[in-house]
């Protein structure tokens, strides 16, 4: 369920009672999504909104979500790589109905400065418009 | 495969080997700068997870904060020069925001303000430690003049 493991990754960043470790526990997660993925860094990919370069690859499985992505940025792999244990294998409506604030809601929204927040703001968005479009072709 | 747990667990048990650095200033009235920089170096090492790295002789806080970007990005010196930072755009690398969230973290764990230093010019360890022992003599003889 997209809301408890939403619940889960909060919990988890918040065991980290001060921002640096927070910072650094992001950092961290960076090194689980691979710098180059040739498949999938290509223009047809290429992310456009974001400070750093952002390659996403998002696909409807019968209905079930799963993103691949990266980024030439440390911190945006970090992200990237909560987004990812976030959404994949989530049913794609409930991604489409989803509201919530990413970032906000992760508690990591005052480790970026206004320019990537709203890069990783629109980033969140893409997922949850491609996750409509797929609802509306069904 | 990535061991989130571990990761948790390390950085938890950093943060608590930092804590135990602040404890052994804190509790000791005689500490002088020398014990400062020395507690705040291991500190910094702690935080920047690099105390089980051998051959960190560096107190330049700049390096240190790169070499915790290296190790933690699993790069090499030449990858983490290229993959911390987007050659797109001119955000703040992540070595750089470490430090500056390293200075709000030991501002916190000390009870000093440093947001009045220049802290692009606090080169390394010692510098820190220097600045963190004045203010806390200041503060201490602050309270004294008061009793």
């Amino acid at each position: 369920m997209l809301k408890n493991k939403l619940i889960d990754i909060r919990k988890e960043l918040n065991e980290f009672d001060d921002a640096f470790t927070r910072y650094a526990f992001i950092v961290e997660l960076s090194a689980y999504i691979p710098a180059e993925i040739p498949d999938i860094m290509t223009d047809e990919y290429i992310y456009k909104g974001c400070q750093s370069r952002v390659w996403l690859k998002l696909t409807d499985n019968e209905g079930i979500f799963n993103m691949r992505a990266t980024s030439d940025t440390l911190l945006i792999r970090g992200v990237l790589y909560i987004m990812s244990e976030l959404y994949n294998g989530e049913k794609i409506k409930d991604i489409a109905e989803s509201d919530f604030d990413f970032l906000k809601e992760c508690s990591i929204e005052e480790h970026f400065n206004s320019e990537r927040t709203v890069g990783i703001k629109k980033m969140n968005e893409e997922i949850r418009n491609f996750c409509k479009s797929c609802c509306k072709n069904d | 495969m990535l061991d989130k747990n571990g990761i948790i667990k390390r950085l938890m048990k950093a943060n608590s080997m930092a804590k135990k650095e602040i404890e052994a200033l804190k509790g000791s009235a005689n500490a002088g700068l020398s014990d400062f920089e020395f507690h705040i170096r291991n500190y910094v090492i702690y935080k920047f997870l690099l105390d089980d790295e051998s051959g960190v002789e560096t107190n330049n806080l700049n390096e240190l904060s790169a070499l915790s970007v290296e190790k933690a990005g699993k790069l090499n010196h030449n990858e983490a020069a290229l993959l911390d930072i987007s050659r797109h755009c001119g955000a703040t690398s992540s070595s750089m925001t470490k430090k500056v969230l390293l200075f709000m973290a030991i501002s916190e764990d000390f009870g000093v303000d440093l947001t009045k230093y220049d802290t692009a010019n606090i080169e390394t360890t010692d510098m820190l430690a220097k600045i963190i022992f004045d203010e806390k003599t200041g503060i201490e003889n602050a309270e004294k003049q008061t009793d």
